[in-house]
């Protein structure tokens, strides 16, 4: 779990985008790498396995129109808006912002964040176990 | 159990933690397992179960309304190692899930029905295709006939090092047993062997 990264999410989203109020980054494999200080552990789990399935069921929707990757997602709750920024490496951020957030500036700070920390966002869980289980794939 | 070597420590140096996959066909009991097992309360994406689900057999599961959409995710420490285990969705097309899911995983508990051991055989092809280390669970369902596990292996057709474990997929330690006999498979596997033997 990255403290580092924790505490960018908390002073370079939360406390400075107007409208966004909870993040959390997730890695490729779909654990949590971060989470603000609003979320419990439990949550912020939870919210990373749900943040990757998104991803992967979007993908598959995004194949079958032969549309390209997925870059971010954007759904509509009756209390907010929950964005999913895909980072290149396929880590994520996903992002939860109030109801009268100016989205495009908020996504526009999203892509931005998630260049910046890119290179943080390696799956955490590529360790020499992984490597050994799966390597000679 | 204490096992630093073969668990990959997180970035900060937290406990070490390892991805694990289960998979299985169609009500197996896979979504009942991560439920009874978790730590914290799971993720599950169950959605009401609509008629005409013409890929997969529900003979033998005509009380179940629900199915999983996209998966289920848990997490429980055993001896101070946390285990996140992923829930694959059981139908057949929801399979283009499968590689995301399966990245990072250590290992995968392959879920087996002794009443249609068959409906099986594509996770096994899957599992050993991803060369991801697995354990076949028995899931033990009232009324139906139990086996050896040496039929099972043998209709199956496991390796020999495969380890088959009963189960109960709705008793808590009964699926603890199941994740630690998994654990111990991944930490044989992948202990180095000689040179010569590892190709």
């Amino acid at each position: 779990m990255s403290s580092d990264l924790s505490y960018l999410l908390n002073n370079n989203l939360v406390a400075r985008v107007p409208g966004i109020s909870q993040a959390v980054a997730v890695s490729a494999d779909g654990l949590l790498l971060a989470w603000t200080d609003g979320l419990n552990r439990d949550a912020a789990e939870r919210l990373a396995a749900v943040a990757a399935g998104m991803n992967s069921l979007l993908n598959g929707a995004a194949r079958d129109l032969s549309a390209g990757g997925v870059q971010g997602n954007l759904t509509e709750l009756a209390h907010g808006f929950l964005i999913l920024v895909a980072v290149s490496t396929g880590a994520s951020l996903l992002t939860l912002a109030t109801r009268d957030a100016d989205l495009a500036f908020v996504t526009e700070e999203l892509g931005r964040f998630a260049d910046q920390v890119g290179d943080q966002l390696t799956p955490a869980f590529a360790g020499t176990l992984t490597t050994a289980a799966t390597g000679q794939r | 159990m204490t096992a630093p070597a073969i668990a990959a420590p997180r970035p900060a140096g937290g406990p070490p933690s390892l991805k694990i996959v289960l998979t299985g066909p169609f009500g197996v009991g896979k979504t009942t397992l991560v439920g009874a097992v978790s730590d914290i309360a799971p993720v599950t994406t169950e959605a009401r179960m609509s008629a005409g689900n013409a890929d997969d057999d529900t003979s033998l599961t005509p009380a179940k309304t629900t199915t999983t959409v996209a998966m289920d995710f848990g997490r429980l420490d055993v001896d101070g190692v946390t285990l996140y285990v992923y829930g694959t969705p059981g139908q057949h097309r929801f399979w283009f899930m499968w590689d995301a899911i399966v990245r990072g995983a250590a290992g995968s508990v392959v879920v087996v029905d002794t009443r249609r051991l068959q409906d099986s055989f594509r996770h096994l092809d899957y599992v050993d295709h991803v060369r991801l280390p697995y354990v076949v669970a028995v899931n033990q369902f009232p009324g139906a006939r139990s086996y050896p596990a040496s039929a099972i292996r043998e209709a199956l057709a496991l390796a020999a090092d495969v380890p088959i474990v009963d189960i109960d997929a709705r008793d808590r330690d009964s699926v603890r047993r199941l994740l630690i006999a998994l654990v111990e498979h991944v930490i044989t596997r992948t202990t180095p062997a000689p040179p010569s033997v590892c190709t």
